[in-house]
């Protein structure tokens, strides 16, 4: 599974020591999430966030397909992050996945945006 | 006056150059990508970073502004646990000191904690700049993702 990550600095003010309340790891995965795969992007949530990151944004622009485990990935590492007091959040949520989403009301438990510029803005006030 | 008049049109022509550069630099792809390897494939919930390898393909341009990038990722993956890492050079257009000091310091961090780092189908261009500083010493680079893995068996 190759996921593409990129790393967003919201401050210009850089340091010695890692601030992580500045750093936004962008993340999109692939076209399907599913059984075969969700376990890496477990690994790869899992490891940033024990690792000290708190601000996740996932964009799921080439994401077509994403079945259960996929969303058990997105709710743990919601759940795992927010103890650090981080965030994660999703953005361009195609129509299929949103229909999937809307059964769940996964919105209610992670935010949805609808663009990338939304969603970074959004992460700009959180401590 | 003459000398000035040169100076200054020589000035906007590079700001124009920089101007190019950075232009040439958007179009590139900075993006990077994370995939993982697994030595034993188990099906259980646990996480053993002894049995899984990272592999990372960074970008195209490795300098000052990547390099800061690489080296925020690469350290929180290594205080998440993570012990190997192969990094996946074959996209590599441009390195500078300050990559290739990040390639050391990431070396030195995973080898507190037991772990490896090693590089993976090299580039000539960038093996021979590679070669005064003599970094296959330090740092063990592969050709084919098979024996990196064979390496990974070993540490």
């Amino acid at each position: 599974m190759n996921i593409t990550f990129e790393i967003i600095k919201i401050s210009p003010v850089s340091t010695e020591k890692i601030d992580y309340t500045t750093i936004v790891f962008k993340t999109s995965p692939p076209q399907k999430v599913d059984i075969d795969n969700s376990k890496d992007l477990w690994i790869y949530f899992t490891t940033l966030i024990s690792g000290g990151a708190r601000k996740i944004f996932v964009d799921l622009k080439n994401v077509e397909y994403i079945d259960s485990s996929g969303i058990g990935v997105f709710i743990n590492s919601a759940k795992l992050i927010r103890k650090q007091k981080g965030d994660v959040v999703l953005a361009n949520v195609s129509e299929e996945v949103k229909n999937i989403f809307k059964v769940i009301n996964l919105d209610e438990f992670i935010k949805i945006y609808n663009s990338e510029v939304e969603a970074i803005n959004s992460f700009r006030y959180v401590v | 006056m003459a000398v000035r008049v040169i100076d200054r049109g020589t000035r906007i022509r590079r700001s124009a150059l920089y101007e190019i550069i950075y232009l040439l630099r958007a179009d590139i792809d900075l993006n990077m990508i994370f995939n993982v390897l697994h030595i034993i494939k188990r099906q259980d919930d646990t996480v053993d970073y002894d049995n899984l390898i990272l592999r990372v393909m960074v970008a195209a341009i490795l300098d000052g502004h990547t390099a800061g990038d690489i080296s925020i990722f690469m350290k929180t993956l290594i205080q998440g646990g993570a012990k190997k890492i192969i990094l996946d050079i074959a996209g590599l257009d441009f390195i500078d000191s300050s990559g290739i000091s990040v390639l050391i310091q990431i070396a030195k961090m995973l080898r507190h904690v037991n772990g490896d780092i090693a590089l993976l189908n090299v580039p000539e261009r960038i093996q021979l700049l590679f070669q005064p500083i003599k970094l296959n010493r330090f740092i063990q680079m592969f050709n084919t993702e098979d024996e990196a893995i064979n390496f990974f068996k070993m540490v």
